[in-house]
């Protein structure tokens, strides 16, 4: 016994609109993120706002050390710059497949110590703690 | 009540943990505190983040939230189990939907924790250090 079903072609173009629907969504939030991500980092040399990335398919993610860096960089700058990095990375997205795992990562070597401080006294940014409470 | 919202906050937080870690060194945020060698000590550091509205209309309630950070500060070189041991308290204490009630003047304030995240330790000499970041909301007006 056999049953010949036809799907109109429409319903292949409707699912297309709702992946592309999904993906702009998406990247949207990926943008929120971004820019609360660089807005919450300190600047000195620039090496750890420049530092981030999202993880999307292959490719090596950023990152930076300060060591012999020029410090007292502009604030606005850097923080554009590293903006302008994660853009480029949510422009990599070109399908709802790129979506299933993204990761918000900084590869530089003194991110921890951004985040939570050098010594016990100091204090640190908590710009991933920061960003979970507020996205998480 | 708004402006001191964040001071009803922080109470609610620390007095849980002072009370869960009773007899623990807490080096409190801008007070002296002197740690003792081979003494393992905590210390939390209040964040608040976004306050938004939380309903539409005029004058709407508030959504505050943020993060508690805890910093647990073990003995360098005393192994993992002292800094487990204390994380364990502490995520247990504040577990996601736990709720912190104070009471200022005639109201009482109920901070519920979102949820509480052990990260990994490090070594900050004479420390192993181990984060512990506990999500907190309230609402109030």
């Amino acid at each position: 016994m056999k049953s010949t079903i036809t799907v109109n072609s429409s319903f292949y173009n409707k699912l297309k609109h709702l992946d592309a629907l999904a993906v702009d969504s998406v990247k949207g939030r990926l943008e929120d993120i971004a820019r609360t991500a660089v807005d919450y980092s300190p600047v000195d040399t620039g090496a750890y706002v420049t530092s981030f990335s999202y993880t999307i398919g292959a490719g090596r993610p950023r990152g930076k050390s300060s060591d012999n860096l020029p410090k007292g960089q502009s604030l606005e700058g850097k923080q554009e710059e590293g903006y302008g990095n994660l853009m480029q990375d949510i422009s990599r997205i070109k399908s709802i497949e790129d979506l299933d795992n993204i990761q918000l990562r900084n590869g530089s070597p003194h991110a921890t110590d951004v985040e939570y401080g050098e010594n016990w006294y100091g204090s640190g940014y908590f710009v991933f703690a920061k960003l979970e409470s507020i996205y998480g | 009540m708004a402006n001191d919202i964040y001071n009803t906050i922080r109470a609610a937080l620390e007095t849980h943990l002072s009370t869960t870690l009773s007899g623990t060194d807490i080096a409190y945020e801008n007070v002296a505190f002197s740690p003792t060698t081979g003494t393992l000590f905590v210390k939390p550091t209040f964040i608040p983040t976004v306050t938004q509205p939380a309903t539409r209309g005029l004058n709407p309630q508030l959504l505050y939230q943020g993060v508690f950070n805890v910093m647990v500060n073990a003995p360098e070189g005393s192994g993992p189990s002292l800094a487990d041991t204390t994380c364990n308290t502490i995520t247990n204490a504040f577990a996601a939907t736990t709720d912190l009630s104070i009471v200022v003047g005639a109201e009482t304030y109920i901070v519920r924790i979102r949820y509480a995240e052990r990260q990994q330790g490090r070594i900050d000499t004479p420390w192993y250090a181990v984060p512990i970041n506990i999500g907190w909301y309230i609402y109030n007006t």
